[in-house]
């Protein structure tokens, strides 16, 4: 059982270096669509659905090997301090960033400026949420 | 100090998501080029350096943080055992792919197909060292 959870564990940080790949890369080709004429941007686009890919992977990863973990290593959540729940409350609010990121994506692909403009501050939005949800696991587990 | 520690703690963990970013976002760009971004090259290769960058920046905080958890957690390297010194040995290696991804890019740039292969199979190499190395943090932490 040892062994089983170290493997969780191992998998749950390798789905935090996938998420960050979208959580940090994003950001970057975010800054690069604002600097492009709207016929450039649909290239742009779609290397951030790639790496939107990679971050949705890497999300379920963590979703699901944290279940897991937290299951076999503790017994359930019961008796878990208030940094955990506060990083389960940090999770649903980057879990709904993230959806509502797709949805102004779309909208912003199909040329709506507001929905643009409107990208970057979401994003920036997951990444500290996401640093919110490391720091609040540090604070939880040690 | 333990607060101190867990901060730093913080830190190697985010350092690892942002780590996630050139690790898993630079071969995801570079899928994309050899698919639907395929004649892009100059917008793929912009955010290839770019997130490489990142990648550099998050290998700093982890070099700087490990140690000084090593010495306020377990007062120094004294004790570890035989996972610790294989996850030294595959930093190190990182290191040297890192170095060697530069040099590879840099002649990649320059419009050395040969150099170009090398840089792909090196992100393939990247991605299973930093698996390796965090496979063995859990197993000589956990």
């Amino acid at each position: 059982m040892v062994l089983f959870t170290s493997l969780l564990f191992w998998l749950h940080l390798m789905g935090l270096a996938l998420g960050g790949a979208a959580a940090f890369g994003n950001p970057v080709v975010g800054r690069r669509l604002v600097a492009t004429a709207p016929e450039g941007r649909p290239v742009l686009f779609s290397i951030a659905h790639g790496l939107s890919t990679v971050g949705k992977i890497g999300m379920g990863l963590l979703i699901l090997t944290g279940l897991l973990m937290v299951w076999l290593r503790f017994g359930g959540p019961a008796g878990m301090t208030t940094w955990f729940w506060l990083k389960m409350v940090l999770l649903v609010l980057l879990l709904a960033d993230i959806i509502y990121i797709a949805q102004v994506e779309k909208r912003a692909e199909a040329g709506d400026e507001k929905a643009f403009r409107t990208l970057a501050p979401l994003g920036m939005l997951g990444v500290v949420l996401l640093l919110g949800i490391v720091l609040s696991a540090v604070l939880a587990f040690g | 100090m333990a607060i101190a520690s867990s901060l730093l703690f913080w830190l190697h963990l985010s350092a690892l998501a942002l780590g996630g970013a050139a690790v898993f976002g630079v071969p995801a760009v570079d899928f994309w080029l050899s698919g639907p971004g395929a004649g892009q090259e100059s917008a793929g290769f912009a955010l290839m350096k770019q997130l490489t960058t990142m990648g550099r920046a998050a290998y700093g905080v982890l070099i700087v943080t490990g140690p000084l958890i090593a010495w306020l957690r377990f007062g120094g390297f004294a004790g570890f055992n035989a996972w610790f010194d294989a996850k030294m040995v595959f930093v190190v290696l990182l290191l040297i792919t890192m170095i060697a991804q530069a040099i590879f890019a840099r002649r990649t740039a320059a419009g050395d197909a040969k150099a170009r292969g090398m840089l792909r199979q090196l992100e393939i190499v990247n991605i299973a060292v930093l698996l390796l190395i965090v496979l063995c943090a859990v197993f000589a932490f956990n």
